[in-house]
């Protein structure tokens, strides 16, 4: 294998610096704000019920869905005020972690 | 006469040095909500308590121009004083003063009232407001930074120690909090960040405010750095002056008692935890009906809120509690809720606090992310701080105990004193639903109707081992109690525990999972 494929270049504030990445660096995910109108799923499991859909207006506090995961009901609530924008799952869906469930706006 | 010449000199040159980094510069500390460092350790410490030391002590810069400034103090003020009567050393960092930066002997003045507390065996309070290393001292102020891990790390286990971060908190400062017990931010005011927003900025490209990347939210929420979080520097005093009544001074001791007090009536054991296992319910409720007038401090509140720690009193005695949190992500151990708990458990440990298990969880949290952020060396933490510590352990199985989650939590494998079940709790191998699924799968595929099989098998495993008589035949459990024996039994058994002496074989020290 040549030089070039198994080194690259390493930016730091005091200069640059031939160097092997390792796979964990390479893989992570660039950061990004977030924002309590995106209700993602904090852990994987599956939908039992839907609370509300496109258009609704929801207060802080208002049940917005029951998500069921690792052996538990649980309620989740929107963080803040706000109108439904989107509903992205379904009754019964298998949703791993990470995915936006609801959008507000 | 000369005296009184003399005295008004010491007089005129103390107040020189109270007036800090001068009024331009307190005026710029007050406008951003800040307060000045000697304002801290008057509102932290006890009236008239405080003592100081090395007031006059003069920087060490002879370059860059630096030789001619003067810097109060060398930007820290450090003494010792009482907290609720007890004995305290500690030190503020004065950023009116070149910023608070970090000079060789500003560090000689930490590391000299740290010298003090690991002596004099008492607790270590350290407010830090720093630009960082004082870049025009080189090495010398670098080697300050080694100085100050060096004797944190010495410390560490002999004797509490306490980081306030009130200000910017930057490049290697951050390590001593980092080795520290408890850290305590305030919003808007803490920033802790080994490289800052503008390096970021230079050599990634991406773009964040100081606050966004190392504010006082993302460490309570994010990192798990910060233990305490609070909205002002007045709530911060009170959190920590708080914190110092509940634990001991040193290791030697035990937390000092006080007047036994019965649980607030509103908090009513017997009707927190619904008997549906499915059914959420914040466990700090079942927590707060077992202390003394449900006080109940929470640490770490913010950061893996499914593992719930924190310090209360039992008949007026100091007690630990760790306990999962249905309420969040059901209440699962994974990479973050192990490590929260470890750390809380090794603290106990060390300073002779009582460790108090309340368990109900599914297990460990499945998935990908999970095994590749490392849960078997995080989970291995717990395992090994339950394993290690002597105190006085008693383990409390509410509900769900299932698979290595119920070997985790303060099992008697891992050797708790006393293990007590309540009667709806389950301690099983797995769930119902998944264990049918694999026992019975031959039965469930070949039946005429599998899903009716399947909700009948699921029952069946249901009545065997979802209960807490499987354990309790095997001495696994030491009694079955109803949940309004819990805080009599619990009582009881720190009255047996009070001289609880178990070995360990003797070493240099353990290799935890870190």
């Amino acid at each position: 294998m040549s030089e070039e494929k198994d080194y690259d270049i390493l930016v730091t504030i005091d200069g640059e610096y031939k160097t092997r990445f390792i796979k964990s660096y390479c893989n992570r995910k660039p950061w990004h704000k977030v924002t309590p109108q995106e209700v993602e799923s904090f852990m994987p499991g599956q939908i039992l019920e839907i609370c509300v859909k496109v258009g609704d207006t929801v207060k802080k506090g208002d049940e917005l869905i029951l998500f069921k995961a690792m052996k538990m009901n649980n309620h989740i609530k929107a963080a803040v005020d706000g109108k439904v924008k989107a509903v992205n799952i379904a009754v019964g869906d298998n949703v791993p972690k990470g995915v936006v469930m609801i959008e507000l706006e | 006469m000369s005296e009184d010449k003399k005295s008004l000199d010491l007089q005129q040159r103390k107040e020189r040095i109270y007036f800090g980094g001068g009024k331009k510069a307190i005026e710029k500390q007050k406008a951003m909500g800040k307060m000045t460092a000697r304002e801290r350790i008057i509102a932290l410490l006890d009236e008239d308590s405080f003592y100081e030391y090395d007031i006059f002590v003069e920087h060490d810069s002879h370059d860059f121009g630096m030789q001619d400034k003067e810097l109060p103090g060398d930007g820290v003020i450090i003494g010792t004083g009482d907290i609720c009567g007890s004995p305290v050393a500690v030190f503020a960092q004065d950023f009116t003063v070149a910023g608070g930066s970090l000079g060789f002997m500003h560090a000689r003045k930490i590391t000299k009232i740290m010298d003090y507390a690991l002596n004099m065996r008492i607790p270590l309070i350290g407010i830090n407001d720093s630009g960082g290393a004082r870049i025009q001292e080189g090495v010398n102020a670098l080697a300050g930074y080694g100085e100050i891990f060096f004797r944190n790390t010495l410390s560490s286990g002999v004797i509490p120690q306490i980081s306030v971060i009130l200000g910017p908190c930057a490049g290697g400062a951050v390590y001593s909090p980092a080795l520290t017990d408890f850290v305590f931010v305030v919003d808007n005011i803490s920033k802790m960040f080994i490289t800052g927003p503008e390096v970021i900025k230079t050599v990634i490209g991406e773009e964040i405010t100081g606050e966004e990347l190392g504010g006082a939210r993302v460490h309570s929420e994010l990192t798990g750095n910060a233990h305490f979080f609070a909205h002002s520097e007045d709530e911060c005093f009170g959190q920590i002056r708080q914190l110092i009544s509940m634990i001991p001074a040193n290791n030697t001791h035990k937390a000092e008692k006080v007047q036994p007090a019965a649980p607030l009536a509103e908090f009513d054991i017997t009707k927190i935890v619904p008997d549906d296992p499915t059914m959420p319910y914040d466990v700090r409720d079942v927590i707060k009906a077992l202390v003394d007038d449900s006080e109940f401090v929470e640490v770490m509140e913010l950061f893996a809120a499914n593992m719930v720690i924190g310090f209360g009193r039992v008949n007026g005695e100091t007690v630990g509690f760790v306990a999962n949190q249905p309420a969040a992500m059901a209440g699962v151990l994974d990479c973050d809720s192990s490590d929260k708990a470890a750390r809380f458990i090794r603290f106990c440990d060390a300073f002779n606090i009582p460790i108090i298990t309340l368990v109900d969880l599914p297990g460990y949290l499945p998935g990908i992310n999970q095994e590749h952020a490392g849960v078997i060396r995080h989970g291995a933490k717990l395992l090994y701080a339950y394993s290690e510590s002597t105190v006085a352990k008693i383990t409390v199985v509410l509900r769900k105990a299932y698979g290595g989650g119920y070997i985790a939590m303060g099992s008697r494998h891992l050797r708790s004193d006393f293990v007590f079940a309540w009667p709806h709790a389950e301690i099983a191998v797995m769930g119902p639903e998944g264990a049918a699924n694999i026992i019975f799968r031959k039965e469930i595929m070949e039946a005429e109707n599998p899903a009716e099989m399947r909700q009948q098998k699921i029952q069946e495993y249901k009545e065997k081992f979802a209960n807490p008589y499987v354990a309790a035949a095997k001495g696994y459990i030491d009694a079955v109690i109803a949940p309004e024996e819990t805080r009599k039994c619990i009582e009881h058994a720190l009255r047996v525990s009070k001289d609880k002496n178990a070995g360990r074989p003797k070493k240099k020290h353990g290799l935890p999972p870190f």
